[in-house]
């Protein structure tokens, strides 16, 4: 048995059932969020669908790993399948360690060879990859975005049951919740214009949201950016900010380093913009601009304005 | 009148003695080497040259220095001959110099002191400071006693009518103009005036050492403490092994008793602040002002002033510094800035670690990859690709070679630079010099961390290079970075490195006047060359690539400040690496359009520091239509090679 | 409260794809690919438990780094920066691709230094880039973790924490003794440190304990191991890039957004 832990049934999601299909096993889903979407789940190759209701977010991961342990106990699953991001990056070398197992995380391939799974994942900010296998089971495994194809609809249904989060110890409580930062969605966006250190200054930041709104796209940052404080955290892309897959991904004073290009790898195309014509922005991008950025994006906007 | 004189006397030593105090606060700093540069600067600014430089302030100058000077031989004079009895005051002598010449040098005097009013208070340029109440207390009690001397020696005339008065011509025309209140008046009125006269030049006297015209006596002597040849303009060094360390400047100790003595020399006339590319930018800083903030504040607070770093002079005011030297250049009275600035940011930096985000990044880098460039793409021999050129590490003897090229970390990871590089390496292959390049043994020289003010860092990269390059065998060093030519050339001697260190610039004209460069240039380009500051303020060399520019038969034009008077691109201090406070312009705009201004289609240099700021320079300044070239003076000759 | 900072030393994380090669004999990168420096997210936690220290919530802290050889350059800055202890933990035996392998050795380090009630570690270490120690430490310890943290507080008597969420920013408050990981924040810059606290810490001793010295056999370490690299390797990455050139930025411009439309990836027309 596999068990797919997901909160939605969103792109991700459906790559992870996507990957749980290669493990040429029988899959489950745990519906920690969206009880709505336990149906579809049968869709998409699940056979069980267990939807829990109940408050996950008031204790941290505390509830999910509690469930989740329970759970995969209870089905004796060979792996966990979870799709990698800020929620499942704390929750799943927790659960594989509750589980006696071993936690695979940024696996971006995944291979039976002689029936045992050889799991590859990036590393080195994804300048290396790595072919592992665990020496204890269950696996439990964090998928990288866009790594698998997402798992075709085939007509199939679950069973559903329900369940209810378990109790836990009070040890982690949410005391309060800060909305996210303004601005279109990243992961939603066609268009994204992202900064990097080269950009020099918090007000060059304000320049590209201009830019964003007069192309309809959502603003991004290197983590470099990030750091200086110009741009909030939440608008950080790559290994350790978001995946994104826009048409267009303006990389604008970004140097390219793996890490980021972790994260814009599904990008249709990167126009990188940089004064240091050997930045290895380049080496991703579809079109490339040696040229100050400041210059770059005031042109930019005067021409999209004119063109209004 | 021998009782006022003694109080004076008194007064003045008393005055003096407080002044020795605080400079024996100080440091050792040697100043007895090359004694006889130190000579002829001290003549030349008796001769007044330097002053001469600025053409009203300058001929005020000289009339008050010249005219007090013969003033004051005239009253030695009749103290020798009436109070010693050394009777010089007869004859030809007393006619030709007490007569004649002790009167037109007062008139000059008061012409000068006239000046001086006129520019004060009616000019008013800018840099001169306002509201200070210092200078009318100069100049009011010097022109009353110019005044009442010439007024004396008109009643004389007019009593005795002496045969010989038309040999005081001033004295005679006040002797006319006093003639009207009659003999027996003027009689009576003499011994007053004369005892008003003696006594006000007696509290004058005593009052020297406690204002302005203290700098008679401490300028002449502060020319000639201050370094006379390069190395200049570098911080004192640290000794980390001293029990406990002075990390920088934070109290009137931490100073040499050079630099305390400089606070005392200065004269207030704001040079230094009208050539400082950091003021004219807008930024918080005016060297003058951090002289006189740090002269104030000790001599209210003694040896307990301070913190000085940080208290006195504010950190926005020290990050400002580009340490171009204008500042030192444009001085008078020789006095040294950029030590004392450095010095304070050492502190800052060392000690108090309050410095700019740009210059801790800059400086945690440096320890980690041993160059200064973030998010740096290449490493120290990408840029050799395609070229046939070999490493120092492949060399079997370095005595072999003509010269070992040391690259420096811009051409290694800086595009931009590494065409400086390649133009280079094309010259010298062309040339048939047998050279090698020292590429990956390099560490960052470290002029970065040290005008930071992070001598540390410094110590530790400046150690590890002479190490390298000593174990190499290296003697002979070429080098198209000026700050890689001040550390190696100068500032390595401190760890031993002793080199014969050329600046691509001197190498090419060299090369170009054996012959050994043929050129075919293509003739006409009308270009203006900026004066890189570690090039020709620190290392005085201006000649040589105006030699190579004109060899390329180019249309040199200069551009209004050039040569010792350049004005800085805005990349030295580590300004290349981290941005300060700046609220106007940007030095490197103001340098661009001024390199415009000569109507230039490129702007030639010779630091690859200086061509990133000007390039982007120009880029700010140019309105859409083609924008100002920019170029190494190297790649300039590389284009122009005859095969 | 004491606190202990896990720290890791790793490969330049900036070295550029380009330059990046793997021995295929030891399935990893050679060690003089680079400097080794300590990483990001490791800096970042040593900052939070200095700021910790400096708000008077943390009392005491330690730097805790397991990696064979010499004594390592990040301890002795983390004692620059006023740590109070540094450990090393000499992990010969153990593989630090290992994550499993690196959390046993260090819970033993944990046992062993006094009541640690704070364990602080960067998110994921940018070498291998496992992202599991701080929880593997844990779980191992019993102890409740809290991930992505960017900033902390004394909340009465537990620690108010902010932290990286799908959903935006969540503040949780958590009960000490606890783990937590740490991610990057403007406000966690590592400080530079002044020089006389650089000189001082070159004086200190840095505490090496030895596997042994810890009481773990090399059977039980062995059995620690979780993961078995079969093949490591360097993907290739293809260059495609049209560089746009030209000496009017306008007219690059221009030229990047109609390839744009051409390439039917941007429409103009609102
Ligand atoms: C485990 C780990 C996870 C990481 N996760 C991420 C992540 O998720 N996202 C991320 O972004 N980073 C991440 N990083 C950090 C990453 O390694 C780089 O440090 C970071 O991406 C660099 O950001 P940058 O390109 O903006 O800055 P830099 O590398 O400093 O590049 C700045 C670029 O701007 C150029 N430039 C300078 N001035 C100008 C100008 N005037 N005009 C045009 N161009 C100019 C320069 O040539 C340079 O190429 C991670 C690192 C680690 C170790
Ligand atoms: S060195 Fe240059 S920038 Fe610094 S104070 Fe002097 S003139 Fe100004
Ligand atoms: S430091 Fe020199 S140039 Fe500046 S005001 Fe004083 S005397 Fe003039």
């Amino acid at each position: 048995m596999i068990l797919v832990a997901l909160w939605d049934l969103g792109p991700a999601a459906r790559e992870a059932l996507g990957a749980a299909g290669r493990l040429g096993d029988e899959i489950a889903v745990a519906l920690l969020g969206d009880p709505a979407s336990a149906e579809e789940a049968g869709a998409y190759g699940a056979t069980q669908a267990f939807v829990f209701d109940g408050d996950f977010a008031g204790s941290g991961g505390e509830a999910a790993i509690a469930a989740l342990t329970e759970l995969a106990r209870e089905l004796g699953a060979r792996a966990v399948l979870l799709p990698r991001d800020d929620r499942t990056a704390e929750i799943a070398p927790r659960l594989a360690e509750r589980l006696g197992g071993t936690a695979v995380t940024q696996v971006v391939a995944i291979e039976l060879t002689d029936g045992r799974p050889v799991w590859t994942r990036s590393a080195y900010g994804g300048k290396a990859l790595v072919e592992v296998t665990a020496a204890a089971e269950p696996v439990v495994a964090t998928l990288t975005r866009g790594a698998f194809a997402p798992a075709e609809a085939t007509g199939g249904t679950a069973t559903v049951s329900t369940r209810s989060a378990p109790a836990v110890d009070g040890a982690v409580e949410l005391l309060e919740r800060e909305a996210p930062s303004t601005g279109a969605s990243l992961e939603d966006a066609k268009v994204i214009v992202s900064g990097g250190a080269g950009l020099g200054a918090a007000e060059a930041f304000r320049e590209l949201e201009e830019l964003a709104g007069l192309l309809g796209g959502a603003v991004g940052a290197s983590l470099a950016a990030v750091d200086a404080g110009w741009a909030p955290a939440d608008r950080q892309v790559g290994l350790t900010g978001k995946v994104v897959s826009p048409d267009v991904y303006f990389a604008i004073g970004i140097s390219g380093a793996s890490q980021h290009l972790a994260g814009i790898g599904g990008a249709k195309a990167v126009v990188a913009v940089n004064t240091d014509a050997d930045a290895p922005i380049f080496a991703s991008a579809r079109l490339g601009v040696v040229m100050d950025c400041h210059t770059f994006i005031r042109s930019m906007i005067e021409q999209l304005r004119s063109a209004t | 009148m021998y009782a006022s004189m003694t109080v004076a006397l008194l007064v003045f030593a008393y005055g003096v003695w407080r002044r020795l105090r605080i400079w024996r606060l100080g440091r050792r700093q040697v100043v007895w080497d090359h004694l006889g540069a130190r000579f002829r600067r001290l003549l030349a600014a008796l001769l007044q040259a330097t002053v001469l430089r600025r053409r009203l302030p300058g001929v005020m100058h000289a009339l008050v220095f010249f005219g007090f000077l013969v003033l004051f031989g005239g009253t030695l004079v009749v103290f020798l001959d009436s109070d010693l009895g050394i009777k010089l005051n007869h004859g030809a002598f007393y006619l030709g110099f007490e007569s004649l010449t002790v009167d037109l040098f007062g008139g000059l005097f008061l012409l000068g002191l006239a000046i001086a009013v006129y520019r004060r208070y009616l000019l008013r340029p800018w840099f001169l400071e306002r509201r200070e109440p210092s200078d009318a207390l100069l100049l009011v009690p010097l022109l009353l006693i110019a005044l009442t001397g010439f007024a004396l020696e008109g009643m004389r005339l007019a009593v005795v009518h002496d045969r010989w008065g038309g040999w005081s011509p001033i004295g005679l025309a006040f002797s006319h103009a006093l003639a009207p209140l009659g003999r027996s008046g003027l009689r009576s009125a003499y011994p007053w005036l004369w005892a008003a006269h003696v006594l006000m030049w007696h509290a004058f006297l005593a009052a020297i050492p406690y204002t302005k015209a203290m700098h008679w006596f401490t300028s002449p002597l502060n020319i000639f403490f201050s370094r006379p040849v390069a190395p200049r303009g570098v911080p004192a060094p640290t000794d980390f092994d001293a029990e406990p360390v002075r990390l920088g400047i934070s109290a009137p100790a931490d100073m040499t008793w050079k630099q305390l003595f400089d606070l005392d020399a200065c004269t207030e006339c704001g040079r230094c602040e009208s050539v400082c590319p950091a003021t004219a930018a807008g930024k918080p800083l005016s060297p003058k002002r951090v002289i006189l903030d740090l002269r104030d504040a000790i001599r209210a607070g003694g040896a307990d002033a301070g913190p000085l770093a940080g208290g006195v002079v504010l950190p926005e005011a020290l990050w400002a510094c580009t340490t171009c030297r204008a500042c030192e250049e444009a001085c008078p009275v020789g006095i040294e800035h950029v030590s004392t600035i450095i010095g304070l940011r050492q502190n800052l930096a060392m000690d108090q670690v309050v410095v700019p985000p740009g210059v801790a990044e800059t400086v945690t880098a440096l320890e980690a990859r041993e160059h200064p460039f973030r998010g740096a793409s290449s490493g120290r021999t990408d840029w050799l690709e395609g070229l046939e050129v070999q490493e120092l590490d492949a060399v079997e003897d370095a005595d072999d070679l003509e010269v070992v090229y040391w690259i420096g970390c811009a051409a290694a990871f800086d595009e931009r630079a590494q065409q400086i590089a390649r133009a280079l390496v094309r010259v010298l292959q062309h040339a048939g010099v047998r050279f090698a390049v020292v590429a990956s043994k390099e560490r960052c020289n470290g002029d970065v961390a040290r005008r930071t003010g992070n001598e540390f860092h410094y110590d530790m990269l400046g150690n590890a290079n002479v190490e390298m390059l000593n174990g190499a065998g290296v003697t002979r060093i070429l080098t198209h970075c000026p700050h890689c030519l001040q550390q190696l050339r100068h500032e390595y001697r401190r760890f031993g490195g002793d080199y014969e260190v050329v600046h691509h610039t001197e190498l090419v004209a060299s090369l170009i006047e054996q012959g050994r460069v043929r050129l075919a240039p293509d003739a006409g380009e009308r270009v203006t060359f900026h004066d890189p500051c570690y090039l020709g303020r620190y290392n005085r060399q201006f000649d040589a690539p105006r030699l190579v520019l004109d060899a390329l038969k180019v249309q040199r034009v200069e551009m209004a400040r050039s040569r010792g008077e350049s004005f800085c691109c805005g990349a030295g201090g580590g300004h290349a690496f981290y941005e300060d406070a700046d609220d106007g312009e940007k030095i490197n705009a103001i340098r661009a359009r001024e390199a415009a201004a000569t109507g230039a289609s490129t702007v030639v240099t010779a630091c690859p520091f200086c061509l990133t700021m000007l390039a982007s320079g120009a880029r700010a300044v140019s309105s859409g239509e083609q924008s100002l070239r920019t170029r190494d003076v190297v790649e300039l000759v590389a284009e122009a090679l005859a095969d | 409260m004491h606190a202990v900072v896990l720290l890791k030393e790793i490969l330049d994380w900036e070295l550029p794809a380009s330059k990046f090669r793997v021995d295929d004999e030891a399935k990893r990168p050679p060690l003089d690919l680079g400097p080794s420096l300590l990483g990001p997210f490791e800096q970042n936690a040593l900052e939070l438990a200095l700021q910790l220290k400096d708000a008077g919530v943390v009392t005491r802290v330690t730097a805790l780094l397991a990696a064979p050889g010499e004594p390592v350059d990040g301890l002795r800055k983390a004692l620059a920066l006023r740590c109070d202890e540094a450990v090393q933990v000499v992990a010969e035996g153990a593989d630090a691709a290992d994550p499993s392998q690196t959390a046993e050795l260090l819970v033993a380090a944990l046992r062993r230094l006094e009541s640690p009630e704070l364990v602080l570690a960067g998110r994921q270490a940018g070498d291998w880039d496992h992202g599991q120690v701080g929880y593997l430490v844990a779980e191992r310890l019993g102890l409740p973790a809290v991930g992505l943290v960017f900033r902390a507080e004394r909340d009465g008597d537990r620690l108010r924490v902010w932290r990286v969420a799908p959903g935006g920013v969540e503040q949780l408050g958590v009960r000490p003794p606890a783990v937590l990981t740490v991610t990057s924040d403007a406000s966690l810059q590592l400080r530079m440190g002044s020089v006389m606290d650089r000189m001082a810490a070159n004086k200190k001793p840095i505490t090496r304990w030895t596997v042994e010295d810890l009481g773990l056999s090399p059977e039980r370490l062995a059995a620690a191991r979780r993961l078995e690299i079969v093949r490591t390797w360097a993907p290739e990455i293809e260059r495609q890039c049209e560089v746009i050139d030209g000496d009017d930025p306008a007219e690059i411009v221009a030229t990047v957004l109609s390839r744009l439309e051409e390439l039917k990836l941007l429409s103009r027309s609102p």
